[in-house]
């Protein structure tokens, strides 16, 4: 590649709606973290952040505003690692992040990257943790591990394939309408200062894997089962009027967002953002629902709408906006105020909360030695109080729960749901 | 190793308090205290920039309502020698400059110093207003009306802070503004030379004390309140 094309690059096709619809206490922020066996070295971290960087151009960047979209420039300013803080993903501020749209932060044992989602999604981000721990650990141990699978070599040069558009290779024909019901949303207290409290369930995989089983569905559709039936049972306590046999036609729809990667299903190897989401939930107004019936439902409209089939039509629907010619030419403020309008219209409305899960990080034996636990955090959505992102990794899932408001009704009605299903939870938080 | 008793989940061991009912955690066979550095998040708490904003916003406001006072000030010299009729722009802007800015600037504005304040700059502008025009209305008629109207003001401000029911607030925002009403009755009859009684605002006064009453009643009344509420729900 040459250094032309190296110096700028356009934004993918999902990153385009996160400049427009960040605000000044709001940008789509994920965070990733490993735990390892000993105390970060900051130095160390930083010398291996550098070397990570140059395999993964896309992240040693910075936004620009150019005259009709949006453009990521080549950034040569050092990388900041920071000391973490208590109150993760809040949105970033250029000039402290020195250009920079992630950043990498230490506390203790563990190394975190808090990554605007303009720069990848959930699994690329993996991607870069892993070679950025991989690279601390080879630097900080000289341990030598095998390069391969998401754990990628810094010796070797950036792959343009890794840094396509992944949406617009993939792109079909033929589009599929984006509309659909609200959701039912939590309300409550906002914190005045901004903070977001995280809560951290610890379950062992083993007990939740049996659980799934024995109804025959997947880890992802089970959690999202329960998700849905304690913000139904949270809905029907908070608004008792709707409760009634005459008032339940009042009762919202309860849906969750689940993003899907669309790795899985399409030929490409891009690093950057490549997810789509499907909405599974349920009307509460037809009923009380039994678990049963709800994991029922869940794999049902999960399984009708995870095909190359469907998620393309999804996702061509956005290709072809992007690339329709009045938008195109219409100055970015313009741009900007559409995609916020259009952003405030649809984005969080539709669904209750965001369930992102990862799925098992696993680590090449040699790294795995060094690490004790990763975590996968969502940082707050936009008008969602309620967020949640999970990983699991030897064996333990790490469930975490972002809020923005002071109420815990929903980690309380979720977690003691999965005790009372025979699934034990243990709990941290970063309470004040 | 603790459990919530309310939650029935594990609780790490520097956990105060059951993250997800609020439950303290007491557990009389782990009385040491938790090393600060093993709980999984740092003390150390990023702050949201609202300050800067603020402070940002409230300069950059300051120096554009400066614009107007300035250009009537010049243009009044210019044209009459002396500062005549610009001392009303500069009056009225600095009153607007109290009422909106200083409440805005402060990061938790206090209400009743905002209130306070208020008050008695209404009153200094009135007052230079009645000085400048050689006017007799101020002591017989502004004093009293702004007194009356800040009254108005304090007492549903009291009784918003105090008082969560709404049928409550809504008796007592009926009574405040029908006793408005009543005052500035009284003061204009003064003013004007008439005997002091209520005129037209007893036509105010009695519908309002009476809604009042009602609300103060309805208040009582739980499941009239209930059927209130679902007839009349938005």
């Amino acid at each position: 590649m040459s250094k032309a094309e190296q110096s700028w690059m356009r934004l993918d096709n999902a990153a385009k709606i996160y400049p427009a619809s960040m605000r000044r206490d709001w940008m789509a922020m994920f965070r990733l973290s490993a735990t390892l066996v000993e105390p970060v070295d900051p130095e160390v971290l930083r010398a291996a952040l550098a070397r990570t960087l140059t395999r993964f151009p896309w992240f040693a960047v910075r936004m620009r505003r150019g005259m009709f979209w949006y453009y990521l420039e080549h950034n040569d300013a050092p990388p900041i690692v920071e000391e973490d803080v208590r109150n993760p993903c809040l949105p970033m501020r250029a000039k402290d992040s020195r250009g920079y749209a992630f950043r990498v932060r230490y506390y203790g044992n563990r190394i975190a990257v808090e990554i605007f989602h303009v720069l990848t999604d959930g699994t690329g981000g993996l991607c870069f943790l892993k070679t950025l721990v991989a690279e601390y650990l080879a630097l900080r141990y000289g341990i030598s591990i095998p390069r391969g699978g998401d754990v990628l070599d810094c010796d070797d040069p950036p792959d343009p394939g890794e840094m396509e558009d992944g949406f617009l290779a993939c792109a079909g024909n033929v589009t599929r309408s984006r509309s659909e019901a609200d959701s039912f949303h939590l309300s409550g207290t906002r914190e005045r200062d901004g903070f977001i409290h995280v809560t951290t369930g610890v379950i062992p995989v083993n007990a939740l894997k049996a659980r799934a089983e024995e109804k025959g569905v997947s880890l992802t559709v089970y959690l999202t089962a329960v998700l849905i039936l304690a913000f139904d049972a949270i809905q029907r306590r908070k608004h008792p009027l709707r409760n009634t046999p005459r008032g339940a036609k009042r009762l919202k729809p309860v849906k969750i967002c689940v993003p899907v990667n669309l790795r899985r299903f399409f030929p490409t190897r891009t690093l950057r953002n490549f997810a789509n989401y499907v909405n599974p939930g349920i009307e509460p107004s037809y009923g009380v629902y039994t678990l049963d019936e709800v994991l029922s439902i869940v794999m049902h409209q999960m399984g009708m709408e995870l095909t190359p089939k469907v998620l393309g039509a999804k996702f061509t629907t956005n290709v072809r906006s992007e690339q329709n010619a009045v938008l195109r030419v219409a100055p970015l403020f313009l741009k900007d105020l559409a995609m916020r309008a259009a952003f405030y219209m649809t984005g969080d409305k539709k669904t209750a909360t965001c369930f992102s899960n990862l799925g098992n990080a696993s680590l090449p034996a040699e790294m795995a030695l060094f690490v004790t636990r990763m975590e996968f955090m969502l940082g707050p959505l936009s008008r969602n109080p309620v967020a949640i992102g999970t990983l699991s990794y030897d064996g333990t899932m790490y469930l975490n729960i972002t809020r923005t408001i002071r109420e815990s009704d929903l980690e309380r009605e979720f977690f003691t749901r999965l005790v009372k299903l025979g699934v034990p939870v243990q709990i941290e938080s970063n309470q004040r | 190793m603790s459990y919530c008793v309310n939650c029935g989940v594990e609780l790490e061991a520097s956990l105060k308090r059951c993250p997800l009912c609020g439950t303290e955690v007491i557990n009389p066979n782990e009385r040491s205290v938790p090393d600060p550095a093993a709980r999984p998040f740092p003390s150390k708490v990023e702050l949201l920039e609202r300050r800067a904003a603020r402070r940002f916003f409230t300069v950059m406001a300051t120096l554009m309502l400066l614009i107007p006072p300035i250009v009537c000030l010049i243009c009044d010299v210019l044209g009459a020698g002396a500062i005549t009729w610009s001392a009303y722009v500069i009056g009225a802007t600095a009153m607007a400059y109290v009422y909106v800015l200083v409440p805005f600037a402060a990061e938790k504005p206090h209400p009743w110093l905002c209130l306070a304040l208020d008050c008695a700059v209404t009153l200094l502008f009135l007052y230079a207003i009645a000085a400048h025009s050689a006017g007799d209305w101020f002591l017989p008629l502004a004093l009293p009306l702004t007194l009356s109207a800040a009254a108005a003001l304090a007492a549903a401000l009291l009784l918003f802070r105090k008082c969560r029911a709404k049928f409550v607030r809504l008796a007592g925002l009926l009574a405040a503004a029908g006793l408005l009403c009543a005052a500035i009755d009284l003061t204009v009859s003064l003013y004007t030379g008439r005997s002091p009684v209520l005129y037209w605002s007893l036509f105010v006064l009695a519908p309002c004390l009476i809604l009042a009453l009602v609300s103060l009643v309805l208040n009582k009344r739980v499941q009239f309140k209930e059927e209130m509420r679902r007839r009349f729900f938005i």
